[in-house]
């Protein structure tokens, strides 16, 4: 599904009044420059990323998937843009400055992993609601920024400290400028984890508006939904940050595994942190035809939320064999892992190839999809391609 | 006070249609090329989202399409408590209106009768867009 931007008609239904970017008409509901991606969704903008273009080293903007769950903000000024401090168990609260953040602080360039908590949500049965996020939801960009570790230390974090949450600049779908869009956040020990930033650059160039800029927590590892875009307050909690979306059956799966279709109370709910074990398979591109006397070529990429990704296998038939694939050492810590390997196939016809990567702690993704949640969050279930020999 | 969904579905409709009208005289299209470009943006019936034209749909389009894309319906699967817990919980949380028990009947039944939750799979075929074109 390809949406061509078509500037010029956007521009004028924006005479009326209509204060929105020039991508946010449905014809063209993002910029041309992420043309290849599917649209999940026109408002809010909601958009994933084929598996076969996810085979870059480092996402490129272009191929970073999107995910929103209200409107964009009005302005994503760098000059005027403030990020306020504060919160119970802040010490010294105060404000800064993309100038002051980037003067005050140590700068540091990591590649971190993202991926939507939903992401293989469509597996889900019964259904799951939600964007229909097939595989896409995932990206490993190269972020630029200051540790939000110095950032919160200067401001003083307090032994009280539990939780760290955000607020930022996007807006209500219903327009109502009382409610917040999303307001989440991590516990202080992952705030304060060397990895985790507050980032002002992807891979070396301002942060596109469509990813958070100018400003924007990247925390690697966990449910990309606690990396707030457009970050213009931070507040250090004495309890768990009790913001949008950190309720209810948002990013939160049952305590105890139900069965499928089950009803689960709030209280019966418990916040997604790690994201689990996963890998897509990112060349060749599913469907592709093969000669039999050739080997393939297998790429991808494996990643385990806070852990590392310790080996991988491929089978080339339907799991009843497998075969090791070579998995590389990360660039740093919660940065994704190159796989890759070759594989030889004995005969013609339809095949399909499946790829399973395997945790330091020795957990596996399933071939089926996993535990079922009321949104439908975690599945992690090994990556298919389909190849035909011939 | 909120505006009644067909009122204000029938207020934007016109602003559509003046805005169009205005990108005709600033641009001076062919009536081809307008078509081409601007059909996603007035939302006429002929191209509201892509409901399944099936009783109900209309509603369905005046009542879901203020906040957010009629994509957002069209991509969910569930049975009537499924629908009926989303559009509660719109009600309680994202500023939506309370329906007539008529209207909230004929939404109820178009969504769970053309939007169920269909059969039952652990892990489906890959879609046929991943699948190899047949040479």
């Amino acid at each position: 599904m390809k949406r061509r931007t078509l500037l010029t008609s956007t521009l004028a239904l924006g005479t009326f009044g209509s204060i929105r970017p020039v991508w946010a008409s449905p014809a063209g509901v993002l910029p041309a420059y992420k043309d290849d991606l599917l649209v999940l969704n026109e408002k809010p903008i909601n958009a994933e990323t084929p598996a076969h273009l996810l085979d870059e080293e480092l996402t490129s903007a272009s191929h970073m998937f999107v995910r929103n769950n209200g409107l964009l903000p009005l302005s994503f000024d760098a000059h005027s843009w403030q990020v306020a401090i504060d919160g119970e168990a802040c010490l010294h609260p105060r404000s800064f400055s993309l100038r002051d953040l980037k003067e005050t602080f140590t700068w540091h360039e990591l590649a971190l992993q993202l991926e939507c908590g939903g992401n293989g949500r469509s597996e889900f049965y019964p259904p799951a609601s939600g964007n229909q996020w097939t595989t896409g939801a995932i990206s490993c960009g190269l972020w630029g920024g200051v540790r939000l570790r110095d950032v919160l230390e200067v401001c003083g974090v307090a032994d009280k400290a539990v939780y760290v949450g955000y607020y930022g600049t996007d807006r209500h779908l219903s327009g109502d400028p009382g409610k917040t869009v999303i307001s989440r956040g991590v516990p202080v020990a992952k705030a304060l984890q060397p990895e985790t930033l507050l980032a002002l650059e992807l891979n070396g160039e301002p942060i596109p508006d469509l990813h958070g800029g100018p400003l924007r927590l990247v925390c690697g590892g966990y449910p990309a939904s606690v990396s707030g875009k457009w970050v213009n307050r931070l507040v250090i909690r004495d309890r768990v940050h009790d913001g949008e979306k950190m309720g209810g059956d948002s990013y939160r799966i049952p305590c105890e595994a139900v069965a499928p279709g089950s009803e689960v109370t709030d209280e019966e709910m418990c916040i997604i942190e790690s994201m689990p074990v996963r890998s897509l398979i990112t060349y060749p591109q599913s469907g592709v035809h093969h000669p039999l006397d050739q080997s393939l070529v297998l790429r991808g990429h494996g990643w385990a939320g806070e852990r590392a990704v310790a080996s991988a296998v491929v089978s080339i038939d339907f799991g009843q064999t497998w075969l090791p694939a070579t998995v590389n050492s990360p660039r740093n810590r919660l940065a994704w892992q190159r796989i890759q390997t070759n594989v030889r196939f004995k005969s013609r016809g339809y095949h399909e190839v499946w790829l399973k990567a395997v945790d330091d702690l020795g957990v596996a993704q399933p071939m089926v999809v996993p535990g079922w949640n009321p949104k439908g969050y975690l599945n992690n279930a090994c990556h298919r391609i389909a190849v035909q020999v011939v | 006070m909120r505006l009644p969904g067909d009122f204000k579905h029938a207020v934007e409709s016109v602003l559509k249609i003046l805005a169009l009208l205005l990108f005709v005289l600033l641009i001076g299209a062919t009536p081809l090329a307008v078509a081409q470009t601007t059909e996603p943006i007035v939302e006429t019936p002929q191209v509201a989202g892509s409901l399944i034209r099936a009783p109900g749909w209309e509603l369905v389009h005046a009542h879901c399409s203020g906040c957010h894309s009629i994509t957002l319906v069209t991509s969910q699967r569930g049975e009537r408590p499924f629908w009926k817990e989303l559009i509660r919980w719109m009600q309680r949380t994202q500023n939506l209106w309370q329906f007539e028990p008529a209207t909230e009947e004929t939404i109820l039944n178009y969504l769970a009768t053309n939007y169920g939750a269909g059969r039952p799979q652990r892990r489906a075929p890959l879609a046929a867009d991943l699948l190899p074109v047949a040479r």
